[in-house]
C-alpha cells in the first residue's frame, strides 16, 4: 500500500533523512520508533507532501505521489495526525471535523462524525467548544478525529502519546487498536516502544536520519539488544 | 454643542464604520488565507467608486437603477480582484513578504494611473437620484434619504457576511487556513481555488465600500490611499484575520473620528492613530487577534 524508498530531505543545509526506506502492507500497523530529532517527523512530513524529499519516492496505493500538493495527497487517502496536536485552535470541535470531510471520499461504511464521536465520545460532549480550549488530551483525540473525517486508507500518527498522562495513554491505545481492525493501515511514530508493542505488526527504527532496524515487533522484542536500547527509557 | 449635533454626528460615525468596516473585512480574510499585505486592496475600493460613477451616468435619475448600479460595481470590482489574483498575486505567495509588497505596491500603482487615463484627475462626484436626496427630520435635523440607505444595505452585507464565514463550510475551511494554512492543506483543501474565491469577495467588499464612498462624498483619484490606511488601521486594531475584531475596531474608529471633527477638527486622524499606538504597545495582536506563540 505505502512503499517509501531512499528518502533524502533537507532543511536547509542540513540534512535530516539519508536515504529512508519504508514499506506498509494493507492493514498493517507500522511503528517508527526513535529518540527526538531522528527523523521521524520528517519522514512522515515527507509522506504527506509537506517537505519535499530533494531524492526518493513515495509510493502510494501503486501511484507515484512524490512532490504532490498535501491535499492532493490526503484526497488520495492518507490521513495526518502531527504532532503537538495542530488544531484549528478558533475553530469549534465539530468544525474541526466538518472542515476535514472529505466529499469525494465519503463510503457508505466510512467514517462520519457520529463514527468518530463515537470512537471519541468526550468530542461529542464538547461539539461546541473552541478547539483552542481543549485539554492536551482531547485535542489529541480531535486531530485523530480530524484525520479520520478523510475517510483514509492509511494514517500516520506522530507521537500520538507524547505528552498525554498514563490512563489517556492506554485509553488512545485502545482506540488506535480499535481503528486497526476496521482495517485502516498505520504508520505511528513513538520515541517509545511500550506504547506499540502490543499494536505494531512491524518495527523500523530511526537514528540519525537512517533506517538501522527493520522487522517483525516479536523478533524486534526477542532480540534484547535492540529492544532495551529503545524500551522505556 | 447640543446634544442634537452629537446624535447626527454619530449617526455620521455609524455609516462610515460601516464604509470601514466593508474594506477592512475583506483586507482581512484575504490577509487571513493568503497571508499577503495587500497594498492593492485601496486600489479596488477606488474602482468600485468610479464603476458606480461611469454606470450611474446611464439613468442617473432612476432610484432603481442606482441600487443595480451599487450591486453591478462590486461584482466588477470582485471578478478584476480574483482575475489580478489568479493572474498575477498567486505568484508571489511563496516568495518574501518584500517582494509580496513590492507586487501589490505595482498594482496599486497601475490601478492608480489607470484611473487617471480613463477618468482623468478631476474630481468627481456620483448622481443621486433626488428621492435619496430628500432629508428626512431626525432629532430635528436633516439626515439625507441615502444615509439609511446605505445603513440597510451595509447591514444586509454584514449579515450574509457572517452567515458566509461562521455557517458554512466555505466558511469553516477559509477560517481552518486562516488558522493553520500547512494542516488545512494535509486535511484535503484547495488553497488554490479557496484564495481566489476569497479574493473575490474580499475585493467585491472592497468595491462595494467604494461605490459608498462614491454615494456619500467626493471619488477622487487619491482616494485609495486614504482609504488604505485606514483600513489598516481598523485590521490591527481588531486583530489581524479576525472579523469580530474588524466589526468592534470599525465602530471604534469611525465614532472616534466623527466625535473628534467636533472637537478638534484637524488633528481626527492624529487621533485614530494615538488610538492604534497605544493599542500596539499593549496588545500588539490586536484586540481580538490571537497572540502568536
Amino acid at each position: 500500500m505505502l512503499d517509501v524508498s531512499d528518502l533524502h530531505v533537507y532543511y536547509g543545509l542540513s540534512q535530516a533523512l539519508f536515504g529512508v526506506s519504508l514499506r506498509a502492507e494493507r492493514g498493517e500497523l507500522i511503528a517508527l520508533v526513535g529518540r527526538n530529532g531522528a527523523g521521524k517527523s520528517t519522514t512522515l512530513k515527507a509522506i504527506v507532501g509537506l517537505c519535499r524529499p530533494r531524492r526518493g519516492r513515495v509510493v502510494f496505493g501503486g501511484r507515484d505521489v512524490t512532490g504532490w500538493p498535501p491535499y492532493r495527497i490526503a484526497r488520495a487517502g492518507i490521513g495526518y495526525v502531527p504532532e503537538d496536536r495542530r488544531v484549528f485552535r478558533s475553530l469549534t470541535v465539530q468544525e474541526n471535523l466538518e472542515a476535514a470531510r472529505l466529499p469525494e471520499r465519503e463510503r457508505a461504511d466510512g467514517w462520519t462524525m457520529a463514527g468518530v464521536f463515537e470512537l471519541f465520545p468526550d468530542l461529542a460532549r464538547l461539539r461546541g467548544h473552541l478547539a483552542g480550549r481543549l485539554s492536551g488530551g482531547q485535542q489529541q483525540m480531535l486531530t485523530i478525529g480530524r484525520a479520520l473525517m478523510t475517510n483514509p486508507d492509511l494514517l500516520l500518527l506522530d507521537e500520538p502519546s507524547e505528552g498525554l498522562a498514563p490512563l489517556l495513554v492506554q485509553l488512545l491505545a485502545e482506540r488506535v487498536a480499535l481503528m486497526k481492525e476496521r482495517g485502516l493501515t498505520i504508520v505511528l511514530s513513538e520515541q517509545n516502544v511500550e506504547f506499540v508493542r502490543e499494536l505494531a505488526d512491524r518495527v523500523y527504527t530511526l537514528e540519525k536520519g537512517e533506517v538501522r532496524y527493520e522487522g517483525r515487533m516479536q523478533d524486534f522484542l526477542a532480540s534484547e539488544e535492540i529492544a532495551r536500547a529503545y524500551l522505556g527509557v | 454643542m447640543s446634544i442634537e449635533t452629537l446624535a447626527i454626528q454619530a449617526a455620521v460615525g455609524l455609516v462610515n464604520a460601516m464604509l470601514l468596516f466593508l474594506v477592512a473585512s475583506g483586507l482581512s480574510l484575504i490577509f487571513g488565507v493568503s497571508r499577503i499585505i495587500n497594498f492593492a486592496h485601496g486600489s479596488f475600493y477606488m474602482l468600485g467608486a468610479y464603476a458606480a460613477f461611469t454606470l450611474a451616468q446611464f439613468a442617473p435619475t432612476h432610484p432603481g437603477w442606482l441600487l443595480l448600479a451599487v450591486a453591478l460595481s462590486a461584482l466588477a470590482v470582485a471578478v478584476v480582484g480574483a482575475l489580478v489574483e489568479t493572474s498575477f498575486l498567486r505568484r508571489v505567495y511563496a516568495s518574501d513578504e518584500l517582494f509580496q509588497l513590492l507586487a501589490t505596491f505595482a498594482v496599486v500603482l497601475a490601478v492608480s494611473d489607470l484611473v487617471k487615463i480613463v477618468w482623468g484627475s478631476a474630481n468627481k462626484s456620483l448622481p443621486l437620484p433626488a428621492t435619496y436626496r430628500q432629508a428626512l427630520p431626525i432629532l430635528g435635523q436633516p439626515f439625507p434619504v441615502y444615509y439609511f440607505l446605505l445603513l440597510v444595505l451595509g447591514v444586509v452585507v454584514m449579515a450574509g457576511l457572517w452567515w458566509l464565514v461562521y455557517r458554512t463550510r466555505w466558511g469553516v475551511q477559509v477560517r481552518a487556513c486562516t488558522d493553520d494554512r500547512d494542516m488545512a492543506n494535509a486535511i484535503g483543501i484547495n488553497q488554490k481555488w479557496l484564495t481566489t474565491s476569497v479574493f473575490l469577495l474580499g475585493t467585491g467588499l472592497a468595491g462595494l465600500g467604494g461605490v459608498f464612498a462614491a454615494v456619500m462624498g467626493t471619488i477622487t483619484p487619491v482616494m485609495d490611499s486614504d482609504m488604505l490606511v485606514e483600513a489598516f488601521v481598523v485590521v490591527v486594531v481588531g486583530g489581524l484575520g479576525s472579523l469580530l475584531g474588524s466589526f468592534v475596531a470599525a465602530l471604534i474608529v469611525g465614532e472616534l473620528k466623527a466625535m473628534a471633527i467636533l472637537v478638534f477638527p484637524s488633528a481626527s486622524m492624529v487621533i485614530v492613530f494615538l488610538l492604534m499606538a497605544v493599542i500596539l504597545i499593549v496588545r500588539p495582536w490586536g484586540l481580538f487577534g490571537e497572540a502568536e506563540e
